[in-house]
Parts: structure tokens; C-alpha cells; sequence
């Protein structure tokens, strides 16, 4: 059986932008925006990364619920980023919006970007997607 | 107190984040988002669904309730462990997804894990007795395959005294494994 898809137009201005991003520095290995419900909407990763786009769609989305849920039930307030510091680098999720959709975007940097740069690059891009009209 | 924990499984709106808010004695902590497709209601869940109820004075049951697609298996992996009964939601209606019925079957081996299982249909509510025994036929096959012997049951998600039934299966189930 064939999984339904949203039908979400990719304005040309988006992928420029995260073009743009991505190639700002090479720690950057992974820019993503997914809608909250867990579909994959763009995708730029390094050809070193084996990814499905459909796991890390889903993950995203996931990760994003659950810290939002956890933040509100402790804090009172919603969900601005959630980050994931490894060894080998930091993973980065923000909610925005894209058009009329909830959605999630997602940053994975190499150890050589700092977690104030990586941070810094994930809010440029969640703006940049909530302003597209 | 000992501490007991049940999955519930099941497909786009069958009813996972209702049983669990009808069930739980604590607010439940729920991770539903807006769709972006159209799965016949406004919101899914996209995380695990938490919930807690008491069964007995010694005995507290942690409900965790995840997604059906399998993009989120991993997810299911998060709570296939440990567990104490494992419930699968199916939504009644003309669709029958007996394809993701299989993987969720497959993958929680209810058989393989000595864990109780019990498969509950829900929206159920004007549907003739012919109508519902052809529908769950299919599903009854599907778990013969799987040499699983889960009762089926049809309730209502939002009748605390249909979803409590659920509970009580379980619970009878638990028992019979420990006696044999």
C-alpha cells in the first residue's frame, strides 16, 4: 500500500536558502525541513551520511513532540530547540512554520562547528522558512 | 508498588491517545501534532502518549502509547521492552491495513515474547455483527499465521468501562501465564 504524502509546494527561494546555509561551512553534514507529522519536505546532507529521509523524518518530528510536551508539562512553556551533543558533533531541532504548515527543522554539524554557530544557523534557517509566503 | 508496562499499538486514528487520556489517572502527557494529510481527524500522534492507572493497591500499569507507520519503528523498539501486555488498536471501516497490522505483529513477536496480547477494534459504534466478524476475519488469519492467541475485543476508546476491559484481559491473561 502507498502511504498518503502531503502535497506541499518547495518554493525555489527555500532550497536557495538552505543551499546557501549548507555550504556555509563544512562541519555543516545536514540540513532537513520535515513537517511536525513526520514527512520529509527538503533535504541536503553530506554524501557521507547513509540517511533515510523517511526514518529521519519521523525522528525529527518525534523528538520534537516529545521535547515540546516535556517542556511544557515542566516549564510551562513550549519547545524553542532541542539539541543532541555527541562526540562527534551536535544535532539540532526548531519548530517553524512553512506557508499554513507546522514544521521542523533540523541541523547536524560536525565537532568543528561550535554549538553557539550550529545554533546560530538553525534560528537563521527557521526564520528564514517562516517568513516565505 | 510494582511498576507494569503496557504498548499500545495501532494505526493512524484508531484510537491510541483517546484510550490512553480515557484510561490515565494522571494527565496524560500526549504528543499529537497537526497532520499535514488528510487521516480524517485534525491531529496524530507522533511520539509516545503516557499514561498511568493503578490496577490494584501494589500494581501500577504505565500506558505508552506509539505510533503505527513504520518510519516510526523506532519508536516501537523505545517500548518493546519489558512489557506486560501489549494491545493493538485497529480502526473498523471500509480500509482494511492488514499489511501494517503484519509488521506490527512481526515486529512486537507477542508469541516469541510470552507477553499477552489482545487485539481491540474501535469506531465500531454502527457497525452490524456480519460486517464486524468479515472485517476481523482478516486480522484473525493474520494472527493465526503469527501463533498468536489474542482475544479481539470492540469497544468504544472514550467508555472508560469498554477500555477498563482491556485492562482486565490483560490482567487474566498475566495470570493464566504465571499459573501454567
Amino acid at each position: 500500500m502507498n502511504n498518503p504524502e502531503p502535497k506541499i509546494e518547495i518554493r525555489p527561494e527555500l532550497i536557495e536558502f538552505m543551499k546557501e546555509l549548507a555550504s556555509s561551512s563544512r562541519d555543516v553534514i545536514l540540513l532537513s525541513i520535515v513537517t511536525s507529522d513526520g514527512f520529509n519536505l527538503k533535504t541536503f546532507s553530506a554524501k557521507s551520511l547513509s540517511i533515510e529521509f523517511e526514518k529521519l523524518a519521523a525522528m525529527a518530528s518525534s523528538i520534537c513532540a516529545l521535547s515540546d510536551s516535556s517542556a511544557k508539562q515542566l516549564t510551562g512553556q513550549g519547545l524553542k530547540t532541542t539539541t543532541i551533543e555527541t562526540s562527534a558533533g551536535n544535532i539540532l531541532f526548531m519548530k517553524t512554520n512553512y506557508l499554513t504548515h507546522q514544521c521542523v527543522v533540523t541541523l547536524v554539524a560536525k565537532e568543528g562547528l561550535s554549538l553557539a554557530q550550529a545554533r546560530f544557523i538553525i534560528q537563521r534557517l527557521a526564520e528564514k522558512v517562516g517568513s516565505i509566503r | 508498588m510494582i511498576y507494569k508496562k503496557i504498548a499500545i499499538v495501532g494505526e493512524v486514528g484508531s484510537g491510541k491517545t483517546q484510550l490512553i487520556s480515557t484510561l490515565s489517572e494522571i494527565s496524560a502527557f500526549d504528543t499529537d501534532v497537526k497532520s499535514s494529510i488528510d487521516i480524517g481527524k485534525e491531529t496524530t500522534t507522533v511520539g509516545i502518549d503516557y499514561g498511568t492507572v493503578n490496577l490494584d493497591a501494589q500494581t501500577a500499569l504505565g500506558l505508552y502509547g506509539v505510533p503505527g507507520q513504520e518510519r516510526y519503528s523506532f519508536l516501537w523498539d523505545f517500548v518493546n521492552l519489558s512489557l506486560w501486555g501489549l494491545v493493538v488498536l485497529i480502526k473498523y471501516g471500509e480500509r482494511v491495513d492488514s499489511d501494517g497490522f503484519e509488521k506490527l505483529i512481526t515486529h512486537f513477536a507477542p508469541t516469541e515474547q510470552n507477553l499477552p496480547c489482545i487485539v481491540a477494534v474501535t469506531h465500531v459504534e454502527n457497525a452490524s455483527s456480519d460486517a464486524l466478524r468479515g472485517f476481523t476475519s482478516q486480522f484473525q488469519t493474520s494472527l493465526s499465521k503469527h501463533r498468536v492467541m489474542a482475544p479481539i475485543m470492540y469497544i468504544d476508546a472514550r467508555n472508560k468501562e469498554q477500555s477498563l476491559s482491556i485492562l482486565h484481559a490483560l490482567n487474566s491473561m498475566n495470570h493464566f501465564a504465571q499459573r501454567d
